[in-house]
């Protein structure tokens, strides 16, 4: 049986899709039932979310980074094709 | 239809440049955007950024396939990054095994009044959320925020994780949790959970 500090452990799993059918269903039902347990549940839910949209937010390559990096490359690679 | 990396690896371990030219456009902004996000600033990004494409293509003859190369990859740019920090000693010490502190069940569970998931300040479009979960991920012990990073970054698995780390499979699914944990509490901060500004 699933209580609050059971369902503190398998949150990951169960967000990752890594829970058996049957353990997601009494966590479900848990947090139907619980008002507590549904806060964590959602507010957890929510900080992947948040993380997961920062995340996806790529950074671009400066321009100058970019030239310098495969300028280096381009130098590094002749030296080993000349050996 | 793109050609596939393990071609490209294949035909560079070969001699044919141009192939691994091609896997350094494929994953040059990945690899950035990993060594941005844990070394914090764009010299430091940019010097892993080559070392770790100058270190993939002198180990590549050496490369198996057992991993995906992506994941290969991003093990060399880690240990890069991991080794700048040390030499630069802005931290005691990078350990993978530090403690991290969060609530015990009991204390949350007392505290949990509010849902702020339900906010319409949720979002990142919100400067204070972004700010809060930044300020999070950046107080985070190292080897919780390698994994958080990692698992953020091109759909890595905890399976692909735990490789580009060299630690067990339960040792990411441990400090992914309690790194979000961490977050959750963070933000609970923010939103007062414990007073509701939400």
């Amino acid at each position: 049986m699933i209580d609050f500090k059971k369902l503190c452990e398998l949150l990951s799993d169960y967000f990752d899709g890594e829970l058996e059918s049957d353990i997601c269903a009494e966590v479900d039902e848990l947090v139907s039932k619980d008002f507590g347990c549904k806060v964590l549940f959602n507010t957890f839910n929510k900080t992947i979310e948040l993380f997961e949209e920062m995340e996806a937010e790529e950074i671009e390559v400066p321009g100058e980074v970019h030239i310098r990096f495969h300028e280096f490359l381009r130098i590094e690679i002749r030296k080993e094709e000349e050996i | 239809m793109p050609i596939s990396d393990d071609i490209l690896v294949r035909k560079s371990q070969e001699g044919d440049y141009p192939s691994f030219g091609e896997l350094v456009k494929r994953y040059e902004k990945k690899v950035y955007n990993l060594a941005y996000r844990i070394m914090g600033n764009k010299e430091d990004a940019s010097d892993v950024l080559q070392e770790t494409f100058l270190q993939a293509f002198k180990k590549l003859p050496g490369f198996k396939g057992k991993a995906r190369f992506s994941t290969w990859l991003y093990r060399i740019a880690v240990n890069i990054c991991l080794m700048r920090k040390r030499k630069q000693k802005k931290m005691k010490m990078v350990s993978l095994d530090l403690p991290i502190l969060t609530q015990k069940e009991d204390e949350i569970k007392r505290e949990l009044r509010d849902d702020w998931s339900k906010s319409p300040l949720a979002t990142l479009e919100n400067e204070e959320v972004r700010k809060s979960l930044s300020k999070a991920i950046d107080s985070l012990p190292e080897g919780y925020r390698i994994v958080l990073l990692l698992r953020g970054l091109d759909g890595l698995s905890n399976e692909e994780t735990a490789k580009v780390l060299g630690i067990s499979l339960p040792a990411v699914k441990s400090r992914l949790h309690r790194a979000r944990l961490f977050l959750r509490d963070k933000l609970s901060e923010y939103f007062g959970e414990y007073g509701s500004k939400a």
